[in-house]
């Protein structure tokens, strides 16, 4: 069986290393990190993963608006996208694995079981 | 006075008698007497009505009015000096007469010219300074009066103003009191405003290490010989301190994040019904028996339902942290006065110690932190219930345990 691609943008440099650890450790996983968010789309076009992780709240490039560009390219819009944040906004707050934007989000701190399930039920 | 003249009235009935007086006093020295004669007290009392008056000489026995009542009638109608005439055998009358206010009396057998004068000019002298004595006296009195009414006044003055300054007094103090509450207010609403600016930017610092450690224990947790107890404890212990700290930091997001409710129209014992539901296993664990007394047809409330249930939820989960050995958990509601509903909490726990009862609604504050608590669940039932413009108050029962009292407004028809 193949093993699954996924891609994580988050300009946390050791918790996109941790995770890729973690994850690749499984063997079920081939993991592609990104630190910063306007490498996002080239990492997509270039990786074509099967899930995207992605932080939204980035020095250079908001998560937001890199999802509106996955949306709007017609070859990526497909691929399953998760946001990764660490605020969790007033309107958000009632269930800690809300929607943001028509996606799923998960809250940070997230263990590698939470990450996994993730990407069993979107793929 | 030495050239004036004395009139005198003459009130006598007898004849002889009369003729004999009016000669003695015409007699007198300079004859300083002009007299007038009268025989009954009828005539004497129009003498003095019309004619000017110094002096009465009064047989108190007369046609028309018998010993002391004659006195008596005379006085009635003047003050002037009264000297009494009287024959041997009614002395005492006489003397009885002077008691009463007659300047002198005179027996009719003994009178002279000399004794005469002298008692009627005496009797004059006498009134007169009676009278100065009088004036003055009741000038006193005026005086006394006035200066009486001056003091009562300024009493009353004082009075006044000693009410106006306890009023004032009472005012200050309501007015300080107000303004205590308002600064308290002020105060909660900075914390709150502060503690909304912070939450955010800390929830992003904190969250991300918080996410980076925990990913790297669990890497470290494969790596490890986990066969090892004290790395197993180890392991287990870092992996609590993160969810400690992150659930803080999620209490902190909660807390600051009660800026809008969403309502609509509940009845609040199926809310509370909820609550007991969604709790029951807790209650069940720690042998707690929850008692209902929810009163009968209740007007209903306009609340938000998520926000109110995460309020009974917080006071009923407080209620078991204090019955760890079992207890009674008694729900009450009713309709208090003033448009106000009461949900009223009551536990027979621990109770809450007098020194931290003040401290139980701040931000933080906790005596579970060992165990978890951020110290934000009760500091974000008050401001959730205070969106409501309800209120919460919370004592220890004199019998032991805690009584938490939450008011909501009535839903206006």
């Amino acid at each position: 069986m193949d093993k699954k691609r996924v891609l994580i943008v988050d300009d946390e440099k050791s918790f996109t290393q941790m995770v890729k650890l973690n994850l690749e450790e499984t063997g079920k996983y081939i993991v592609r990190t990104e630190n910063e968010g306007k490498k996002a789309i080239e990492a997509i076009r270039e990786f074509n993963p099967h899930i995207i992780f992605l932080d939204i709240v980035m020095p250079d490039m908001d998560g937001g608006e890199i999802a509106e560009e996955i949306r709007a390219n017609k070859q990526f819009h497909n691929i399953p996208l998760i946001f990764l944040t660490a605020i969790v906004k007033e309107d958000e707050v009632v269930s800690q694995d809300g929607i943001i934007g028509g996606h799923p989000f998960i809250a940070k701190p997230v263990t590698t079981e939470k990450l996994i399930a993730s990407i069993e039920k979107y793929t | 006075m030495e050239d004036k003249k004395i009139n005198v009235l003459l009130i006598e009935d007898e004849r002889s008698v009369a003729y004999l007086i009016e000669d003695m006093l015409k007699k007198s020295e300079k004859s300083r007497f002009n007299v007038k004669w009268v025989d009954t007290l009828k005539k004497g009392l129009n003498e003095l009505e019309n004619n000017k008056i110094d002096i009465i000489l009064l047989d108190l026995y007369l046609p028309d009015s018998k010993g002391l009542e004659t006195l008596s009638n005379i006085r009635e109608a003047s003050s002037l000096a009264i000297v009494v005439l009287t024959g041997w055998e009614d002395t005492d009358v006489a003397v009885e007469a002077v008691k009463r206010g007659a300047e002198d009396y005179l027996i009719k057998s003994e009178v002279n010219s000399a004794l005469l004068i002298r008692s009627l000019q005496y009797a004059v002298e006498r009134s007169h300074i009676k009278r100065a004595l009088k004036e003055s006296c009741e000038m006193l009195e005026e005086k006394v009066k006035e200066r009486t009414h001056e003091l009562s006044e300024s009493n009353r003055l004082l009075i006044e103003q000693i009410k106006e300054r306890e009023e004032k007094e009472r005012e200050l103090l309501v007015a300080y009191k107000r303004l205590k509450e308002t600064q308290s207010q002020l105060i909660q609403a900075e914390k709150m405003q502060v503690i909304g600016m912070l939450a955010s930017g800390v929830a992003h610092e904190v969250k991300n290490p918080l996410a980076i450690i925990l990913q790297g224990v669990e890497f470290l947790e494969r790596k490890i010989d986990s066969y090892d107890e004290n790395i197993r404890l180890t392991f287990a212990n870092i992996k609590e301190a993160i969810k400690r700290a992150d659930n803080i930091v999620r209490g902190l997001l909660d807390f600051s994040s009660i800026s809008k409710i969403d309502v609509s129209t509940i009845d609040i014992n199926s809310l509370l019904e909820e609550c007991v539901f969604l709790l029951k296993h807790q209650f069940d664990r720690r042998q707690i028996k929850v008692i209902r007394d929810f009163g009968r047809e209740l007007p209903l409330v306009e609340i938000d339902k998520n926000r109110i249930e995460q309020v009974f939820v917080n006071i009923f989960m407080n209620a078991t942290y204090a019955m760890e050995k079992g207890g009674i958990l008694r729900i009450k509601t009713y309709r208090g006065s003033n448009e106000m509903l009461i949900v009223e909490v009551e536990d027979t726990g621990c109770g809450i110690p007098e020194d931290i009862i003040d401290k139980i609604f701040d931000p933080f504050f906790t005596t579970r932190r060992d165990k978890g608590g951020a110290g934000l669940g009760l500091a974000i039932v008050r401001s959730i219930i205070e969106m409501h413009r309800g209120r919460i108050e919370i004592e220890n029962k004199k019998e032991g345990g805690v009584r938490v009292k939450i008011f909501f407004r009535i839903r206006k028809e």
